[in-house]
């Protein structure tokens, strides 16, 4: 997705403002001049004046569409593997500590390697296979305690 | 010499030698696959050495992206996509040689040279640290606040695009430093009430988000196109690169002093020190007119440009702890995780754990003709990995890597979100490397900046009044005013010739 700089511009110039008004409600440092307020005050003037920058050579450029989309959106199938890309670490996020590593991991891989076209009959044994090395990598070498969620009762 | 005595002793630990093995084949094969990067590969390695003492961690970054950097020859050869951004500059030129059945001689010259320029690289980085950390031992907040202002304005100009979404990307890293109460007022910033931001980013996630899943969303959105390995074997590599380094000795040594020049300099690394180096290389030439057609000169002058653009890119690393590029960028938070804070001091109090480094750095680019050898040997297997399966995979490999260092759900948000900012920036040519230098220094900028104003009681000219901070800082506002003083030479030079043409 790539935008208009002209609507870049004025973004940047939102978020600089904000953080300057942000940064007015920190309260100063005991006996001395500066304070935490000043480095984001900075920041965001500086921000602030890119977006400007942008915003009047944006102008400069012309062109009439605020938001050009890539080619891909046009294929529904390339937007498909976006947002299930996305949707899959959301995913991981929310049910890893219920359904335990294992079924995540394996679900995770299961479905991106199906839209990603890999055949379906490598799927699940790849799938299986990269979760348990995975596992064996970092909860039995590295000690990371990945959750076991449904299958607590088979934890080692 | 004691130091230096201890320092193979170190070496020499197995756990250490096996660490290097392995991170060789592992950087061999993400800079041999198109569309994993070298950086990639050190953010992924990060959260498998979490656990690791500081030596083969450090090892297996070093190790890995030397491997990686040179790999990215293989398919930039074979398949006219290069391997890693850092062989992008010469890949037309090495396909070319391939089509005129020169493969063996390119592929060797690419090995040979990466290996060249990595050690030039690596002598250039083990004779000026040292010395730069003597006078770095004189520096104070003054110094060390220009060093950092002046490291990321080279940051903003040498991005590729415009300076100004460079400006833009510096200052949206900076703002991502300023989260947190890790402050001088220890006041929690931006941290919208939550806990886990309390400290601010962790740089581990971060850094897994914008060079790893951000790559995996870049394969999402494109099609995949199944690379069609050519099926011919690869003779012998190493034949004629005798001749060619007494033909072209100029190139390669001018190709290692640029890289490591611009390796050096923060924010630009072997990516940009490829491009500079190959422009250079056919504007020196006898015979530019080849350029394009298969010559060999600019592979031999480009191909060591990056790799010592990679050893060099530790010089202020190490020294000052400003990275000199975005791999440097991370192993410097590793370096802080390991007790090893980067600094001057380190030379004094470690050196032996330096001198360590230094022996990895050696060992990483003569190992690199060896295996990578066994590597032109066996890319077309390697290529033929399928990465509709290879993509998920380092997706899951992120997701449990992120977790890992905190072992917090947060993380893999974290993760998550800096991936789509990447993606984003890069989609709208916005330049990443400025975005991860203010990231990374943003903190030691604003301590250095307070504790200067303190000292100096709010009078600005204190931060000229030390020779060195003088220099530097006017060094810095001669780089800021430029673009200024172009356009103003621009503007009068359209001006006197509008005249010229209303007078006649």
């Amino acid at each position: 997705m790539r935008l208009n700089d002209t609507l870049s511009g004025w973004l940047m110039l939102i978020l600089g403002l904000t953080i300057v008004a942000c940064a007015l409600t920190f309260p100063p440092m005991p006996g001395q001049n500066i304070g935490p307020a000043l480095f984001p005050q900075i920041i965001g003037g500086g921000l602030a004046f890119c977006g400007v920058a942008l915003v009047r050579s944006g102008r400069r450029a012309g062109g009439p569409a605020w938001v050009e989309m890539d080619d891909w959106v046009g294929r529904p199938r390339m937007v498909f593997n976006f947002a299930l890309v996305v949707g899959a670490l959301v995913f991981y996020a929310l049910a890893v500590d219920t359904l335990g590593f294992f079924i995540t991991g394996f679900v995770f891989l299961a479905g991106l390697f199906f839209s990603f076209g890999v055949r379906r009959r490598w799927i699940a044994p790849v799938a299986a296979a990269v979760t348990l090395a995975l596992h064996f990598g970092f909860y039995t070498l590295l000690r990371v305690p990945l959750p076991w969620g449904w299958l607590e009762r088979f934890a080692w | 010499m004691q130091h230096v005595l201890e320092a193979f002793r170190l070496v020499c630990d197995p756990l250490v030698l096996g660490v290097v093995l392995g991170s060789a084949l592992f950087g061999l094969f993400v800079g041999a696959m198109p569309g994993l990067t070298a950086t990639m590969a050190v953010a992924l390695l990060v959260p498998v050495t979490f656990n690791l003492p500081p030596l083969p961690a450090i090892a297996a970054m070093v190790t890995a992206t030397a491997m990686a950097i040179f790999a990215g020859d293989i398919p930039g050869a074979l398949l006219r996509i290069p391997g890693t951004p850092a062989s992008a500059a010469y890949c037309d030129e090495a396909y070319a040689m391939t089509r005129n059945g020169e493969a063996e001689t390119m592929l060797g010259a690419g090995l040979v040279f990466s290996a060249i320029g990595g050690l030039f690289g690596t002598v250039v980085l083990v004779t000026t640290a040292p010395a730069l950390a003597e006078v770095a031992l004189k520096f104070s907040s003054f110094e060390y606040f220009w060093l950092v202002t002046l490291g990321l304005t080279c940051a903003v100009f040498i991005a590729p695009g415009r300076p100004l979404k460079g400006l833009a990307s510096l200052l949206i890293g900076l703002l991502i430093a300023t989260v947190g109460f890790e402050n001088p007022a220890a006041y929690p910033r931006f941290t919208f009430g939550s806990d886990e931001l309390m400290s601010g980013f962790q740089l581990t996630p971060v850094m897994i988000g914008m060079f790893a899943v951000s790559e995996v969303i870049r394969y999402a959105v494109t099609r995949d196109v199944p690379l069609e390995v050519p099926k011919q074997g690869i003779g012998r590599i190493f034949r004629g690169q005798g001749a060619l380094l007494r033909k072209y000795p100029l190139a390669a040594l001018r190709g290692s002093a640029l890289g490591t020049v611009v390796g050096a300099l923060p924010g630009a690394g072997a990516d940009i020190a490829a491009w500079i180096s190959y422009g250079l290389s056919k504007r020196f030439s006898k015979t530019p007119e080849k350029y394009g057609t298969g010559h060999v000169e600019g592979v031999i002058e480009a191909g060591s440009a990056n790799n010592s653009a990679l050893s060099a890119a530790w010089i202020p690393a190490l020294v000052f702890g400003v990275p000199g590029d975005s791999i440097t960028a991370i192993v410097i938070g590793v370096l802080y995780l390991k007790g090893m804070n980067p600094g001057p001091t380190i030379f004094i109090e470690n050196p032996q754990n330096i001198y360590a480094v230094f022996i990895i750095f050696f060992l990483a680019n003569l190992l690199m003709l060896p295996l990578g050898w066994m590597a032109i040997k066996a890319a077309k297997n390697v290529l033929r990995v399928p990465r509709n399966v290879l993509m998920p995979v380092i997706l899951l490999f992120c997701v449990v890597g992120a977790f890992a260092i905190n072992n917090s759900i947060f993380d893999v948000g974290v993760m998550l979100a800096f991936g789509l900012l990447a993606w984003f920036m890069e989609a709208n040519r916005f330049p990443i490397a400025p975005t991860i230098l203010g990231l990374v220094l943003g903190g030691m900028l604003e301590q250095n900046f307070v504790t200067s104003m303190i000292k100096a009681d709010g009078a600005p000219g204190a931060f000229f009044g030390r020779p060195i901070a003088g220099t530097l800082g006017v060094a810095t506002l001669l780089v800021w005013l430029s673009p200024l003083a172009l356009r103003w030479r621009r503007g009068r030079r359209a001006a006197r010739a509008d005249k010229v043409a209303r007078v006649s």
